[in-house]
């Protein structure tokens, strides 16, 4: 189980987490939406290590994510809202790479395949540079397929894909919660993402409460939506 | 682990080959002027080779040390590796090795133009020579990569690196050149030990002290 608790996180002046609160159980998916610049990207990398907190504490499985034991991460993956990745690099460099980072034995057939599931197997050789934003996203869901985790931090997947991209994704995600995965995903898209998850949570003030069936949501998501 | 990591950093550079281009054009567009433009004596010359060679390293090596890390933010590149199941210590190892062999390579392209273009003899204790290259690379490379990653988020990094490292491998410089001199004259190692220690000592501070906090260097 991932446990999240009191994290607090100032940029300069700017508190953007103040005290936020959530769990993700074994086999479970969640959701998490919030406002532009509502800190759930930064909760996120948090989560992943690629930032620090200020305060408060995170467990994986009973044992701190913030310490210094680096073997606690290999169960999790992180495909953030960058695409994170070389760009000089062909898309199967990276996931050669990647692999490399996790230890993990893969043949250029393995990574062939991966890339194939996601639509990239002709694209295999360029650089990623060229890429577009959905061929990037769908590189990223590469990663997912690649490697082997418990949880899945997922930040704004839909982010470019075309529709076939986002039927992929569904698929995945369905795929994923079938075989008792843990998936946390953060989307702008609050009836994307209620179709994906077990409960949805919402991130305000620096606060996450849950969001009941039924209660609209905040009011500052309202306002997006209509803008 | 390492290997990983450091093949990365090559493949990379492989890839892109823009660092390495500019290293040798840059180092080499330097020295000709030194040749050309001042057309000092041979004495004179001699007197000031050291100092002209460990200025062109330390201006060449800023250009690999602010790409070594510049480029883990281009589409977010670093978060891959920051995500991953890596010891922070390893991966300041690796940016350091990186980093290291991008000088060596340099140097194994300039330090002929140096020695043809400036028309200095080369050094008669080639071994010793090549140890102290060794040696100063290492130390201006531990140095810079931790700088490089500590000041990476910074809006005008490319103005603080140099800012901050050549202060501060001012000590690692003047051990250089007096060593080098030494070398070059070929005096006694009796003469140049005390220079050499410095050198030595200060690639296991800077070494040390990067693997220890690169930790807290590198996470936003």
């Amino acid at each position: 189980m991932l446990s999240i608790e009191n994290v607090s996180k100032r940029f300069g002046a700017t508190s953007v987490l103040n005290g936020a609160s959530m769990s993700v159980r074994q086999s479970e998916s969640v959701g998490l939406i919030g406002k532009n610049g509502s800190g759930k990207s930064t909760l996120l990398r948090i989560v992943s290590r690629i930032l620090s907190c200020d305060g408060g504490s995170i467990t994986w499985e009973g044992q701190s994510l913030l310490g210094s034991d680096v073997n606690l991460r290999r169960s999790i993956l992180y495909l953030g809202h960058e695409p994170g990745f070389y760009p000089p690099l062909s898309a199967a460099e990276n996931l050669q790479f990647l692999a490399g980072l996790y230890g993990i034995e893969t043949s250029s057939t393995q990574i062939g395949e991966k890339l194939e599931a996601v639509g990239l197997d002709a694209y295999r050789k360029g650089p990623i540079r060229s890429y577009s934003r959905g061929m990037l996203q769908r590189l990223s869901l590469a990663k997912a397929l690649l490697l082997q985790w418990s949880l899945l931090l997922l930040d704004e997947p839909t982010t470019g894909l075309d529709s076939e991209g986002k039927r992929l994704l569904s698929e995945l995600i369905s795929g994923w919660r079938d075989q008792g995965k843990s998936l946390l995903i953060i989307s702008h898209d609050d009836g994307w993402i209620s179709a994906h998850v077990d409960r949805v949570n919402i991130l305000q003030n620096g606060k996450i409460e849950p969001k009941e069936n039924g209660i609209p949501a905040a009011p500052e998501l309202e306002m997006e939506k209509e803008g | 682990m390492l290997k990983t990591l450091v093949r990365k950093e090559m493949l990379l550079e492989l890839r892109s080959r823009e660092v390495l281009i500019s290293m040798i054009t840059f180092g080499a567009a330097v020295m000709l002027l030194y040749a050309f433009a001042f057309r000092p004596s041979p004495d004179v010359l001699q007197q000031f080779a050291p100092g002209l060679l460990w200025t062109v390293v330390l201006f060449v090596s800023v250009l690999a040390l602010h790409r070594s890390h510049s480029r883990e933010k281009e589409f977010d590149a670093f978060s891959l590796t920051l995500a991953a199941p890596v010891d922070r210590s390893t991966l300041f190892l690796s940016k350091w090795l990186g980093n290291f062999f991008m000088l060596l390579i340099s140097q194994v392209i300039l330090l002929p133009i140096f020695f043809l273009f400036l028309q200095l003899p080369l050094p008669e204790m080639a071994a010793p020579f090549v140890g102290l290259l060794i040696l100063v690379d290492l130390g201006i490379s531990g140095a810079g990569s931790l700088l490089s990653g500590a000041v990476m988020r910074a809006r005008v990094n490319e103005f603080l690196l140099p800012l901050l490292l050549f202060p501060m491998v001012t000590p690692l410089m003047i051990s250089a050149v007096k060593s080098t001199a030494a070398i070059m004259e070929g005096q006694p190692f009796s003469q140049w030990k005390l220079w050499l220690q410095l050198i030595v000592s200060f690639v296991i501070v800077f070494g040390l002290v990067g693997y220890l906090i690169y930790d807290y260097v590198c996470e936003e």
